[in-house]
């Protein structure tokens, strides 16, 4: 069976790569929301030096802000990191289903069921190639939060087991959702499915236009 | 001879009411080229599922090379090789890459793997293209080598579901070609299933015909066209309101005669023998030929004969879908 999955992972892994339109997205995912959005919403960069605020005080507030704020990183774009790198293993794992559910349109299913090969070889094959494609991207998306300025700050105990924690548990977390949206693919029979029962699992939980925020106090009191 | 595929009583009902395939029985002989004829609709394509193990069955049982369809699918999908109606060779790798990846899936050693696929590749003419992504295949390149996908590990059965759909006539002659080489060279037992009668003509050695879920009739072309009663006169009149079936049939050498509407359909050995009678009698009538044409039997007309309606008639608006015009599309 190993074989098998192993061959079948080997098919979607090369059209992947081969094809530029299903990789660039990715990596622009990580780039927008790290460098482009991080940048533009870091709290930080409102605060500007001026004749009203000395400089130390400024610095004050930078820290104060920093610590209250971001969860103990010491960078907006640290704090962010995990959240995109999450937010990409989410949402490629929901619609990675969608090759299984085209192979079965177009009829390629068909032509692996009849095939003496194991059935769980199939549904194996559909859950590493997408823990193999969202492993790239986060380390890809990690690069880039190292790569931008004041971006991605280790601290200087880090070592490699703290990179093998980390990527153990977003691993663990792929896994995990990569054997539920596989089997939901398996599951349905066509591309609009998928998309309506993934949009209603991912949409965003209390957002300010839900009844719950709108009727809780506001931080001003 | 040896029964490669045997079937008996298989019936498919989907959701507990539509009757798709219903009681049928039949068996293809080893080395035999086996045709599943009848229109779109006609249970064909549920047929070949079960005997490929896609499909379950309701009731009766079947085997493939001698292993039960229901209790030993793995060991039917190790004798068999499918070529699908669909065109699902993947666009995104080349055909030697498609031919790979089957034969991984066949669990083929690299060495052998690489060397049928090239020599496979090179009897259909592949050869040259092998390196290509099949996304810039025809049509008939990308049906050929759905073909030796199918028949890569060697199997004792391959399974045909509309071979030659959607391809132009020239292509589809070499097909045929293609199959009859394999068929006569190698030995191989080939079930095939069409609604193109001049295919189930020119490769089955037997047909069945098939039509709402049931076999009409089967065997050899030669002994189905020869059962029609020998050659067709086909009478239209331009007055319907008189029946001259009864008349037709007095004729001395007149096996039968059908009637739709104003148009008669004769059936007689020897078409120049009772000819001028039929001509005569017609004009005694008083009545007007408006057309007139004599064929020597075909497959069409046994369907005619036994389904009580031609086969062309149903393919015009039902082989031109439109799924499978997006499934042509991606073959250009």
């Amino acid at each position: 069976m190993l074989e098998e999955t192993w061959a079948l992972t080997a098919r979607a892994l090369k059209k992947w790569i081969r094809n530029p339109a299903s990789v660039v997205p990715g990596l622009v995912t990580g780039v927008f929301y790290l460098a482009l959005f991080g940048s533009s919403f870091n709290p930080e960069n409102f605060l500007t030096s001026s004749a009203q605020i000395p400089p130390s005080i400024l610095a004050l507030i930078k820290s104060t802000l920093v610590q209250s704020s971001f969860s103990g990183a010491p960078t907006y774009i640290t704090y962010l990191t995990s959240g995109v790198v999450c937010i990409i293993l989410v949402f490629n794992m929901a619609f990675g289903g969608i090759d299984l559910v085209l192979d079965r349109q177009l009829g390629y299913l068909n032509t692996l069921l009849t095939a003496p090969i194991s059935r769980a070889a199939v549904y194996l094959s559909g859950v590493v190639q997408n823990l193999v494609k969202v492993l790239l991207l986060a380390v890809l998306t990690f690069v880039i939060a190292l790569l931008i300025p004041n971006g991605l700050q280790l601290p200087s105990s880090f070592n490699v087991l703290d990179l093998v924690g980390i990527f153990g548990v977003f691993t663990l977390l792929g896994l995990g959702l990569s054997f539920v949206f596989t089997a939901l693919a398996l599951s349905v029979r066509s591309i609009d499915s998928l998309v309506a029962i993934v949009n209603f699992l991912t949409s965003p939980s209390p957002s300010p236009a839900t009844p719950s925020s709108l009727s809780a106090p506001s931080p001003a009191g | 001879m040896v029964n490669v595929i045997e079937a008996e009583n298989l019936t498919k009902v989907y959701g507990g009411k539509v009757k798709a395939v219903d009681h049928i029985s039949f068996h293809v002989e080893e080395g035999e080229v086996f045709g599943f004829l009848g229109p779109n609709g006609a249970g064909k394509t549920t047929t070949i599922k079960m005997l490929n193990t896609l499909a379950s069955i309701t009731e009766g049982k079947a085997s493939v090379a001698g292993h039960d369809v229901a209790k030993h699918p793995g060991k039917v999908r190790e004798s068999m090789g499918v070529v699908p109606q669909e065109l699902t060779a993947d666009d995104e790798l080349s055909g030697f890459e498609n031919m790979m990846l089957m034969a991984r899936l066949h669990h083929m050693k690299g060495d052998e793997a690489r060397r049928r696929s090239k020599d496979l590749m090179k009897l259909v003419d592949l050869d040259e293209a092998a390196d290509r992504k099949v996304k810039t295949y025809s049509g008939g390149m990308r049906r050929r080598l759905q073909l030796v996908m199918g028949l890569l590990h060697e199997p004792k059965v391959l399974f045909l579901d509309e071979p030659t759909l959607g391809l132009d006539i020239q292509t589809r002659s070499r097909m045929w070609d293609y199959i009859k080489g394999l068929n006569k060279e190698k030995g191989l037992t080939v079930f095939m299933t069409t609604h193109y009668l001049e295919e189930a003509d020119s490769l089955c050695d037997r047909i069945a015909i098939i039509d709402k879920g049931t076999i009409k009739v089967s065997g050899t072309p030669a002994a189905l066209k020869e059962s029609l009663g020998g050659d067709v006169v086909t009478i239209e009149l331009a007055d319907g309101s008189e029946d001259l079936t009864g008349f037709f049939r007095g004729i001395e050498g007149v096996k039968d005669v059908t009637r739709t509407d104003k148009v008669y359909r004769i059936m007689l050995p020897k078409t120049e023998k009772a000819l001028p009678a039929i001509i005569a009698g017609v004009v005694q009538k008083g009545l007007e030929i408006r057309d007139l044409s004599f064929s020597k039997p075909t497959l069409d007309q046994v369907f005619l004969q036994v389904a009580g309606k031609s086969m062309r008639d149903e393919d015009a608006s039902e082989s031109d879908s439109a799924w499978e015009n997006v499934k042509m599309e991606r073959a250009r």
